[in-house]
């Protein structure tokens, strides 16, 4: 009943590298990033990659790249002089002037992590032909994070796991990932909850094992989160709970009827949405609420209304859009 | 940049080079296009956010990738557990380390902090300490992955046009354009050759 590409929202991998003769602060020192930037889109920049300086860009735009995993948080707030090459085709961006030199971003739909660390892998052959890399036989890709020395990469596999949250099951989780030299780490909380109900199984170090190796020890990772998940959404089919199918079905009637939807909500009816999908509770499929991501993010919303919505102008605003996207309905005709 | 454009007239920034790119830059949200020289695409450079940023996918695996570092984040997405700003050493104290690097002078005591190097030499500098402190769950502290492609060939390429990136990086520094204009130009004539290889 429960399929595993259902419950697995995405893949992400992040590959950084860094030049050697160049310091690691390119966050606070603007020359840095700026030698940063010449170098590498010295390579990329016409080659597949067009360069966008994020101080020439509005503060929304800045941060709907981020709402969209093309660049890192932290790049849309304190970097001094960030920039990123964004593909022409292709599924890597790569962000630059951040707290590593060089961010080879990836993101790809489902299980597809080894796809997605791939893509990172594309655009490091087509940048090292080029330049060299900050590297030591010992200690692998040079970085300012020790974390992140050896191969340079951060990569994860993000779950949805409602009821294991529900069923106050993740310390559990969180414990068996730590035994296997993972880590479980929340894409945020809203209030006790982790946002959306999801958890992202990354690898904890960078050295020591394989790019392929890292994929692979995730996957079993994920694959014992969902195991778990899998148990507790058994019991509740076998419990035949009307109670949950209550609440799934009220959360789609909010999408059909409310007028205000905060941020806080709106994470809470996404995550019942894909759970009544999954479970073929609600005339829903977990494409259509996965592809809400990342259109009702603030930025993204701002962007969209053209407009600098705030408070209950953006709550209407996200109420309206979630309507456009699901059934169809335009912005202005308002609520069923 | 792009080795295909052939971009003619005078740099629309500081209107003294020759123009060698055109970049789309976002203005609010028009997008205009503009010639610009190589220094003032290095110095200044430029933006766009055309609509179509490429696939679109969820930001919540957006969130996944930011937390790598610590999020400038608002408050309610800030990633769990949040870093406290006096936690436990990142690295632990290993006797006989060096007071501070010698490529970039950062504090041991501050790299142990926050478990960061300020240049490429921390490590080498450091290398008994972070041993010490990635053994704690590191498999192994060797590393085992992809290493840099290093033939004879591949050195000797990468070592021409990183002497030339270097002498450009300082030509731009010193504002010295027309220098910068002719090892632009070397080094494309070097990626030319590359590509035809
Ligand atoms: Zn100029
Ligand atoms: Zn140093």
């Amino acid at each position: 009943m429960m399929r595993e590409e259902d419950v697995i929202v995405g893949a992400t991998a992040v590959l950084t590298r860094n030049y050697a003769d160049l310091p690691f602060d390119a966050v606070s020192n603007a020359e840095t990033a700026g030698r940063v930037i010449s170098r590498t889109a010295g390579v990329l920049h016409g080659n597949g990659f067009t360069l966008h300086l994020l101080r020439e860009m509005t503060a929304d735009n800045g941060r709907a790249l981020a709402e969209k995993g093309q660049i890192p948080a932290e790049m849309a707030g304190a970097a001094k002089n960030p920039a990123v090459l964004l593909p022409l085709e292709g599924n890597a961006s790569v962000a630059l002037g951040g707290s590593e030199h060089v961010f080879i971003m990836a993101r790809r739909h489902g299980s597809a992590l080894p796809e997605a660390v791939a893509d990172c892998l594309a655009v490091e052959d087509q940048l090292s032909r080029r330049v060299s890399f900050a590297f030591d036989g010992q200690m692998g890709y040079l970085q300012a994070s020790a974390e992140m020395l050896g191969t340079g990469l951060r990569a994860a596999l993000v779950v949805h796991v409602p009821l294991l949250v529900r069923a106050n099951r993740l310390p559990e989780a969180l414990r068996a990932l730590e035994e296997m030299g993972l880590r479980g780490r929340f894409c945020g909380m809203m209030g006790k909850r982790p946002r959306g109900d999801l958890l992202a199984v990354e690898n904890r170090c960078a050295i020591g094992r394989t790019e392929q190796e890292i994929c692979q020890l995730i996957q079993r990772g994920a694959e014992k989160v969902l195991c778990m998940e899998a148990g507790m959404r058994q019991q509740a089919a076998e419990a035949n709970s009307l109670r949950l199918t209550d609440r799934l079905c009220r959360a789609q009637g909010l999408t059909r009827s409310a007028r205000l939807i905060s941020e806080i909500e709106f994470w809470c009816i996404w995550s019942d949405l894909r759970l009544g999908a999954q479970m073929e509770l609600l005339p829903l499929t977990v494409g259509q609420v996965d592809a809400l991501l990342p259109e009702m993010m603030d930025a993204h919303l701002r962007n969209y209304a053209e407009e600098p919505l705030a408070g209950e102008a953006m709550d209407e605003c996200r109420c309206n859009r979630l309507r456009e996207l699901l059934y169809d309905i335009p912005m202005e005709n308002g609520a069923l | 940049m792009s080795e295909h454009e052939n971009v003619q007239g005078l740099c629309e920034d500081c209107g003294k080079n020759d123009a060698v790119c055109t970049m789309a830059v976002m203005m609010g949200t028009k997008t205009i296009h503009r010639k610009l020289c190589q220094a003032c695409m290095a110095k200044t450079s430029m933006a766009l956010a055309a609509g179509n940023l490429g696939q679109v996918l969820g930001s919540i695996l957006a969130a996944a990738q930011g937390a790598a570092q610590p999020a400038a984040a608002p408050d309610a997405l800030r990633p769990q557990p949040a870093p406290k700003p006096q936690a436990a050493p990142a690295l632990p104290t290993v006797e006989g380390e060096p007071e501070s690097c010698p490529g970039c002078g950062l504090p041991y005591a501050q790299l142990r902090q926050h478990g960061r190097a300020g240049c490429a030499r921390c490590w080498t500098a450091f290398r008994r300490t972070v041993e010490k402190g990635l053994a704690s769950y590191a498999p192994a502290v060797q590393h085992t992955g992809r290493r840099p492609v290093d033939s004879e060939e591949a050195r000797r390429d990468r070592a021409v046009r990183e002497m030339l990136q270097r002498r450009l990086e300082e030509a731009i520094a010193r504002e010295d354009y027309e220098s910068a204009a002719q090892l632009r130009d070397a080094m494309r004539e070097i990626d030319r050759q590359e590509g035809a290889k």
